[in-house]
């Protein structure tokens, strides 16, 4: 498959030192499916950092990757507590990074919404009871973050 | 440049002090005293009259385009409220402040434009983005 990462220059190489921390699934590249957030992504990065809005394309050889057995890979299909708790521990400034050891995630993105409910659920206004119910039938597209060099052999430059 | 009409006060002062003029000397150019200058900087009792003398004392001209307002998404304005309260926190500002900083150095602006990318961040990274969006305009934290 596809997939894309959106930035204020080309992407020629990988590089770990670059990645940003307390994002959701931590410290790594990320990816998305959809073109058109690559896209956002880019032209965002450029208003804050300058550049040229460059959108790069990858190869995921997915089979491979999961046939690997050296490789873990975590999935979420959905919005779950399970998520939730991991993309928190993840945001967290206050917690010990890494958080997980996995070598792919792949997995819903946060929106606003998802942020309003995870600041309240910080903020002691709702319980996590409360928080995974918010979460239901909530349409949301998927982040791939690649967390290591083992991982990041299973994507192709295109 | 592209801006709100309500905001012409500010682009006269901008002007004036840019050419380092007193609000006294402009208001001798036009026969009106600094208080009426300090007035109509400020946004307030303007009518085309007076701002076109003002900006002819200035050498300068307006041009007006209508456009239609843009449609404002509601998620769009919970997400600017949370950020802004989050930015207040953050660099221990009121709330007023924190509108007022966001608004002068164009960090609203910033997440209006790029709201698709910046709602799919965590509330401290659209955060940390505006201070370093403010920053590199003008603005004095970091």
């Amino acid at each position: 498959m596809i997939l894309f990462h959106g930035s204020n220059s080309e992407i020629t190489s990988i590089d770990f030192a670059r990645c940003k921390p307390y994002k959701d699934f931590g410290c790594g590249f990320y990816l998305t499916e959809i073109e058109e957030q690559a896209r956002q992504m880019a032209r965002r990065t450029v208003s804050i950092y300058r550049g040229e809005p460059v959108v790069s394309r990858f190869e995921f050889d997915e089979i491979a990757a999961g046939n690997d057995p050296l490789l873990s890979i975590k999935r979420f299909d959905e919005p779950s507590e399970e998520w939730a708790l991991f993309v928190i521990a993840n945001r967290s400034r206050e917690q010990k990074h890494p958080v997980h050891q996995y070598d792919i995630v792949i997995g819903p993105v946060a929106d606003d919404t998802i942020a309003t409910l995870f600041r309240n659920f910080d903020d002691g206004i709702i319980d996590l009871p409360m928080l995974v119910n918010g979460l239901k039938y909530k349409k949301v597209s998927s982040q791939y973050l690649f967390h290591t060099q083992q991982a990041v052999a299973y994507l192709k430059k295109l | 440049m592209n801006i709100d009409i309500n905001k012409i006060g500010t682009l006269i002062r901008e002007e004036r002090v840019r050419r380092r003029i007193t609000q006294e000397e402009l208001g001798t150019k036009i026969g009106v005293g600094k208080a009426q200058i300090s007035k109509i900087e400020s946004g307030k009792g303007l009518t085309i009259k007076t701002v076109t003398k003002v900006l002819g004392a200035l050498n300068l001209s307006v041009t007006i385009s209508l456009t239609a307002p843009q449609k404002i998404d509601k998620r769009l304005i919970g997400y600017v409220v949370a950020v802004i309260s989050e930015f207040a926190k953050a660099y221990n500002m009121t709330i007023r402040e924190a509108s007022n900083y966001l608004n002068r150095y164009r960090g609203i602006e910033f997440l209006t434009e790029h709201y698709e990318a910046e709602h799919l961040l965590s509330i401290d990274d659209s955060v940390q983005d505006l201070a370093q969006v403010c920053y590199n305009n003008g603005g004095g934290v970091l």
